[in-house]
């Protein structure tokens, strides 16, 4: 049976690659598969398949020296490195992980997206490794190794690029609008929306035309609305899933509270285009990535700070949370020698090399590694608060829900904003296909 | 000296094999699988039998796609089809014969152009903020335009992306009923206008009846090509709002690549190839062609 998912698998993606031909992009050809062996002796060849997505033209490169530098150091490890883009990396593992030719150290995002790899046993649990280096262990952000640490206390992923959702603001525009200081409440929050618009300027510029930008509200407020342990632990769990909590619906009910603020046309404006808008001063504030301070900072300079969603008190969730989560590496729970992987995990998270990355413009979730010489003083305040101050992570909703729920998460979230769905409707649309979801693996 | 029996099949073997692993053998085995409840993330694939049937026709966002693809089909025909004869018509008329190849050329270029390409470049066209097209249509017609919204808004976005692939295709269309027509013998035309007959009579009676197979395989690709849709709608509109703009091939694409519904996603797909293949039965048998 194994060896036809394989087969349907592969066929399913040839067939799909045909279709999106005209859509641009290519894959690499998987490497061989040299997995599922006994554990060389030490001195024996090793190969390591390593999987990323980092392609960008300053990073890639920076990676690709890094396992130079490792080869070199490590005669007899040779390190088989792929790339492919954000866009095509999931459909890749999915065929990778059905063909049972899954890289030795792949690229994940936290969440439900790694907990699939967990549960079909293709994740090497790290947490003795941690144990026997804590000075490794403690050399990352908290939070953020947070974010792959699941059931009692399993540590299963390395973050790597680290991320999250926070508002951007306008300085010039909140002053001349007498907003002294970045709302931290809800009400506070209103309140600057009134004195923007009444001194002329649009609250929000924003758009949700890739359709996970509003979702990325919505989570965000979840995280206020809704209990932590019933947001995370119970809905972000495929055996447990409901998302009947009443905050759900309360949240979406603080989001339309904002809409009024927005620019038009939110259907059909992208992120880049409402990040136009902001640069432009058409918008005052925008809700969006923290790995995109930089790029806010070459078109605005320091006339930008940030804020996290607001708190709103009295709602039943974790207001210290932030909405977001790092990528991160994973080690094959098929891999043939995992010392030597892990080994070479380590390298590539060591502090040298991580500060190697952040010099081109790559966030890290290694404490120490992101400097001023070569970020933004917003960016580095902003991992600063993440150290500090956020308790730890509300996931990606779009990665913490199963598949068949954040489908619909992404797909009706427009529908919401249009007032074609009520709240009610929108998440009973998710409540629905959760019942399915754990019913099914129930089974 | 004679080739060997064999020597043809060994030329066509490649081809063939290529076919079969990748067109006939995935046919069948969808079929297959089309039953079975799996991913890539689970160890095995669960029988489910029927289920996925009976849920697909229960599925509001099959219907959705369904509806969106025949309305594809419907209005290419009008405009690919039915436009493109009109227009290869008047270019092979001995009026315009003169200017044709310059026409020929003009409207067939947007169908050598890349999808990608187009679907963006019409993305920011219609775009409300950044793109020309509510300020063309307020100066051609005085409508206030600040609502108007092509692509983002439900009731509109299948319409935006279904009028560009007439833009784009319908000189390919054109340019294949040309061939048609320069294959009609002359004397036919020169018999009918001895015979008194105007452009629109030669046009019905020697024009149409000759070309009949072209016009046959034009409906057929147009037909088919309207149920395969995928790109124009990814690069336009992802299928929203909502599920809106959502066609049944960028559904299989969602069940099987974001829901990990490989099952489902097959049993789409079945749909989607029984109904291309009944619809080219029937085309064939209402012309009664097919035979050239």
């Amino acid at each position: 049976m194994k060896k036809m998912k394989a087969l349907a698998l592969f066929l399913a993606v040839a067939m799909m690659v045909v279709m999106l031909a005209g859509c641009g992009g290519s894959t690499t050809p998987a490497a061989s598969g040299e997995n599922g062996g006994t554990a060389p002796a030490a001195g024996d060849k090793v190969t390591i398949k390593f999987l990323h997505k980092y392609v960008d033209p300053k990073v890639e490169p920076v990676f690709a020296q890094i396992c130079k530098d490792y080869e070199a150091a490590n005669s007899n490890v040779t390190i088989k490195v792929e790339t492919t883009t954000d866009d095509e990396i999931k459909d890749k593992l999915r065929v990778l992980m059905g063909s049972g030719d899954m890289p030795d150290m792949y690229q994940v995002w936290s969440g439900e997206y790694t907990k699939k790899f967990i549960r079909a046993g293709a994740v090497l649990e790290l947490t003795p490794y941690l144990e026997a280096d804590p000075e490794y262990r403690d050399s990352f952000i908290p939070a953020f190794l947070k974010s792959f640490t699941y059931e009692d206390d399993k540590v299963w992923g390395i973050p790597t690029r680290i991320d999250c959702e926070l508002f951007v603001y306008n300085k010039e525009q909140f002053a001349a609008a007498g907003i002294e200081k970045a709302p931290e409440t809800w009400d506070e929050l209103m309140a600057a929306c009134e004195k923007l618009t009444a001194a002329g300027f649009t609250p929000f510029s924003f758009g949700n035309g890739m359709v996970w930008d509003a979702p990325h509200w919505y989570g965000a407020l979840w995280g206020k609305t809704v209990p932590e342990e019933i947001m995370q632990q119970q809905d972000y769990e495929v055996t447990t899933v409901k998302i009947d909590d009443p905050g759900y619906v309360e949240g979406l009910q603080y989001f339309k509270q904002l809409q009024p603020y927005f620019t038009p046309n939110v259907g059909s404006t992208d992120h880049e285009m409402f990040l136009q808008n902001l640069y432009a001063g058409k918008g005052t504030m925008s809700y969006i990535e923290m790995l995109e301070f930089q790029t806010i900072y070459d078109n605005m300079g320091d006339n930008f700070g940030f804020f996290d969603m607001p708190d709103i008190p009295g709602a039943a969730g974790d207001q210290s949370r932030v909405h977001g989560g790092p990528e991160g590496w994973c080690l094959s729970g098929y891999v043939a020698n995992p010392d030597a992987a892990v080994d070479f995990l380590k390298y590539m998270t060591s502090l040298e090399n991580e500060q190697k990355k952040a010099a081109v413009g790559h966030t890290s979730a290694k404490i120490g590694a992101m400097t001023e010489e070569y970020f933004c003083q917003q960016m580095l305040d902003a991992v600063n608060f993440m150290q500090n101050e956020a308790t730890g992570m509300i996931e990606w909703c779009d990665c913490g829900f199963e598949g068949r729920i954040t489908e619909i998460l992404l797909k009706n979230g427009q529908d919401f904003i249009d007032d074609r769905l009520t709240a009610e409707e929108y998440i009973g649309k998710m409540t629905e296909a959760a019942t399915a979801v754990r019913e099914e693996y129930a089974k | 000296m004679h080739a060997k029996k064999i020597t043809p099949f060994l030329y066509i073997f490649p081809a063939l094999l290529i076919l079969l692993v990748f067109v006939y053998v995935p046919i069948i085995l969808n079929f297959f699988w089309s039953m079975f409840q799996w991913n890539a993330y689970t160890s095995g694939m669960n029988w489910v039998g029927l289920d996925y049937y009976v849920r697909l026709f229960q599925d509001e966002t099959f219907w959705i796609c369904l509806k969106n693809n025949t309305v594809y089909a419907l209005i290419s025909l009008v405009g690919q089809v039915a436009f493109g004869l009109v227009v290869a018509a008047i270019l092979e008329s001995q009026y315009m014969r003169k200017k044709s190849p310059f026409f020929r050329t003009l409207f067939f270029i947007p169908s050598i152009m890349s999808m990608t390409v187009v679907g963006l470049l019409f993305y920011l066209f219609y775009n409300p903020n950044v793109g020309p097209f509510n300020n063309l249509v307020h100066l051609l017609t005085g409508m206030d335009t600040t609502t108007l919204d092509i692509l983002g808004s439900p009731e509109s976005a299948i319409y935006g992306v279904i009028a560009v692939s007439q833009w784009m295709w319908f000189g390919y269309m054109a340019m294949l009923l040309i061939i048609g027509m320069q294959k009609i013998p002359d004397e036919l035309n020169e018999a009918a206008v001895i015979d008194g007959a105007n452009q629109i009579q030669i046009f019905w009676h020697v024009t149409v009846p000759n070309i009949k197979e072209m016009i046959l395989v034009d409906t057929i690709v147009c037909v088919v090509g309207s149920f395969k849709l995928f790109d124009e709608v990814y690069i336009m509109t992802r299928g929203g709002p909502g599920y809106s703009s959502e066609v049944l091939a960028g559904y299989i694409y969602k069940s099987a690549f974001r829901a990990d519904e490989m099952g489902y996603a097959c049993t789409i797909a079945v749909v989607l190839f029984v109904i291309t293949f009944l619809l080219s039965l029937l085309q064939m048998k209402v012309s009664r062609s097919g035979k050239e």
